[in-house]
């Protein structure tokens, strides 16, 4: 037997009622970490990456919404299973998340001090004084300027960047095995976004964090991630290791995405981009069989059948597309 | 040949409030001494982070906002005094398509309606053949006649911003002002409307002033690229030579720091320090001298002038 991952997901689904009717927002989601690992979650806007990320947290709005089935390993014990008070002891103590709009996860009425601060505090048991010095070392840390003059500022006095800087800074000072980063860089500068991932990857080495790493940016992925994961429609399509999905992409969906983007300004130009045809379906209105058959260049008869299974690759790389059937 | 567009030592200040406590105003300034060309048929583009003053330049060139300072001369003509008869011509032969495809459409008509909105004010045509003109339009941009009566709430994004881009056409314009027209959409649906941009400009041979701040994809669409910071222009260099030759240190930075989709690609470039710093108390001397790794002395106190390095490439910096 295999010996159990630091963190994995198992068959994973989110719904969520709404007006029109039932959606799937995260069907059957499966993927582990290892420990110090970064995986990559990316796919387009819509198709479940964040919720994967609240799922997991235990902080999906309810209702509408309800996680339908699943199990959260995480340190030998389902997340799931988990009572309010456990969660919320493990929120911020082993997992922290970043989330995608700074603003909304700051408080705007405490200054930046006693909130990073009320992390050193609650989670390592520190003294007011203590965590207003731990505070001003881990701000100078994450890349603040004159950090003991910027605790006494309020959230709205800061720039994106350097909120987003904040919001590392209370995600660290607790130390967790495991950060959750929801676009962490989506709203930034690309300047600020390469500060920002260079003090991610810096912090992975230093204290060895576990990283699930969400982003629309295939760029940011080869950048930061040991594997990947891609979605669409509520589902991972194909999962690999980083070099092997841009070395060896197989699902279609992930091939289409590749060739979309516009070549980096110093490689080779291109006259025309591909594309993928047509628009990511609705969740309401879903087509049969594979949900990508309709805009997929290489569909054959049993796409718009059934669903396809995961097809193993090799040993770390599995896609799901009828392509690949001969493979177990 | 004459160029399209022209703008000479264009400036734009605002007057803000400094801080919630002071009542004082000081003076902010958006778009500091810009001169810059655009010939018929080309597609100039323009990058730089935000709040460089990217969308203030665009503005201005649409005549949304007045100038400060410093002229705009379209097809030789001078747009500070036109009478009304030229505005409306003006108004008609220029056309802005918007970043978000979202904001940017009245919710409350139907598609049809918005993208033949400018035909109903400038009383072109009857209803019959604005309606004929509307579906003809919404082919040439991809969308299905059927969606004619049909509301932008009922649309993807991508499928809004053609909407968007079928209301810009719909006048037949020579200049289109494109101000971040991609960057709300999906990289799939991104790709499909830079290729109808692409399609347009030369099937109706239009000039382009294309706004981004993703660098990638302005050298994918321009002609020319202009980068921009704290209101200036630091570089100005034709898409051919782009890569090729000895860039403003900016530009290098912004290069630097794209993430590029291979694995390995990383560069070794160090990540530009700090933020871009206000507008409102720009550094002394060259703006980006605080930021700058090649920096020296005379950058701290003499701002440098845009000036041509090389044939058609123009840089602002002392160490060029
Ligand atoms: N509170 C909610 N109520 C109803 N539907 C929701 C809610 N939150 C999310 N959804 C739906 O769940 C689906 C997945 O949304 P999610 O936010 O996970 O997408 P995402 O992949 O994070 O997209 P983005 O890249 O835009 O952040 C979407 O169809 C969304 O509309
Ligand atoms: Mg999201």
């Amino acid at each position: 037997m295999s010996p159990q991952p630091f963190f994995q997901v198992q068959d994973l689904t989110t719904v969520f009622e709404t007006r029109e009717g039932l959606i799937k927002a995260v069907d059957g989601v499966s993927f582990d970490l290892a420990e110090g690992e970064t995986l990559g979650l990316v796919g387009e806007s819509g198709c479940g990456k964040s919720v994967t990320a609240l799922s997991i947290m235990r902080l999906v709005p309810q209702p509408p919404g309800r996680i339908e089935s699943g199990r959260i390993i995480f340190g030998g014990r389902d997340l799931l299973q988990l009572s309010e008070e456990e969660m919320r002891h493990l929120r911020g103590n082993d997992i922290s998340m970043i989330f995608q709009e700074p603003m909304t996860s700051l408080n705007p009425v405490f200054t930046i001090g006693d909130q990073v601060a009320e992390s050193f505090r609650l989670h390592q048991g520190m003294t007011k004084s203590q965590a207003l010095k731990a505070s001003i070392e881990m701000l100078h840390q994450v890349g603040i300027p004159s950090p003991e003059k910027r605790i006494r500022e309020y959230p709205h006095n800061l720039s994106g960047g350097m909120r987003q800087r904040v919001m590392i800074a209370m995600a660290l000072a607790c130390r967790p095995q495991m950060m959750i980063a929801d676009e962490p860089t989506t709203a930034l500068d690309v300047t600020i976004q390469a500060q920002i991932l260079n003090l991610m990857n810096q912090l992975k080495e230093e204290i060895k964090t576990t990283i699930l790493l969400i982003t629309h940016n295939l760029g940011v992925v080869a950048e930061m991630a040991d594997k990947v994961a891609v979605m669409y429609t509520g589902r991972i399509v194909e999962y690999a290791p980083m070099e092997e999905l841009f070395d060896h992409t197989a699902h279609p969906y992930t091939l289409g995405l590749l060739h979309s983007l516009p070549p980096a300004a110093t490689e080779e130009m291109k006259d025309r981009l591909e594309t993928i045809s047509g628009i990511v379906p609705s969740l309401l209105d879903l087509p049969s069989g594979c949900k990508f058959h309709d805009r997929c260049p290489y569909a054959f008869e049993p796409c718009p059948i059934e669903e396809p299974p995961f097809y193993r690759l090799n040993n770390r790389h599995l896609v799901r597309c009828y392509k690949y059937k001969g493979f177990a | 040949m004459t160029p399209l567009l022209e703008l000479i030592d264009l400036e734009k200040n605002f007057k803000v409030k400094a801080s919630s406590f002071r009542r004082s105003r000081e003076t902010l300034t958006a778009v500091n001494r810009v001169n810059l060309e655009i010939r018929s048929g080309e597609c100039l583009g323009l990058v730089g982070e935000s709040g460089c003053g990217k969308t203030t330049l665009a503005r201005l060139i649409v005549r949304l906002e007045k100038p400060s300072k410093g002229r705009i001369i379209f097809d030789g003509q001078d747009l500070s005094n036109l009478n009304h008869k030229d505005e409306m011509i003006f108004r008609r032969r220029v056309q802005m398509i918007f970043q978000d495809p979202y904001s940017s459409l009245n919710p409350r008509k139907t598609v049809g309606s918005i993208i033949g909105e400018s035909w109903r004010i400038h009383s072109l045509g009857n209803s019959g053949e604005r309606r004929e003109k509307v579906m003809e339009l919404m082919e040439e941009v991809g969308l299905r006649p059927e969606f004619y009566s049909r509301y932008p709430h009922e649309f993807s994004g991508g499928q809004r911003q053609r909407v968007g881009i079928a209301r810009a056409l719909s006048l037949n314009p020579d200049l289109i002002v494109a101000d971040e027209p991609v960057s709300a959409l999906d990289v799939s649906i991104q790709a499909q409307v830079i290729n109808l941009l692409k399609d347009l400009q030369s099937k109706f041979n239009l000039t382009y002033l294309f706004i981004a701040h993703n660098l990638s994809l302005v050298r994918h669409v321009a002609d020319c690229i202009a980068v921009m910071y704290l209101g200036q222009l630091v570089e100005l260099v034709p898409k051919e030579l782009f890569g090729k030759v000895h860039h403003h240190p900016y530009t290098l930075a912004l290069l630097a720091s794209i993430p590029i989709a291979k694995p390995g690609a990383k560069k070794k470039a160090k990540p530009l320090l700090g933020d871009v710093p206000s507008p409102i108390n720009p550094p002394s001397g060259c703006t980006f001298h605080p930021r700058c790794p090649e920096q020296v002395e005379v950058c701290h106190t003499i701002p440098p002038e845009l000036r041509e390095v090389s044939l058609n490439h123009c840089i602002s910096c002392h160490r060029r």
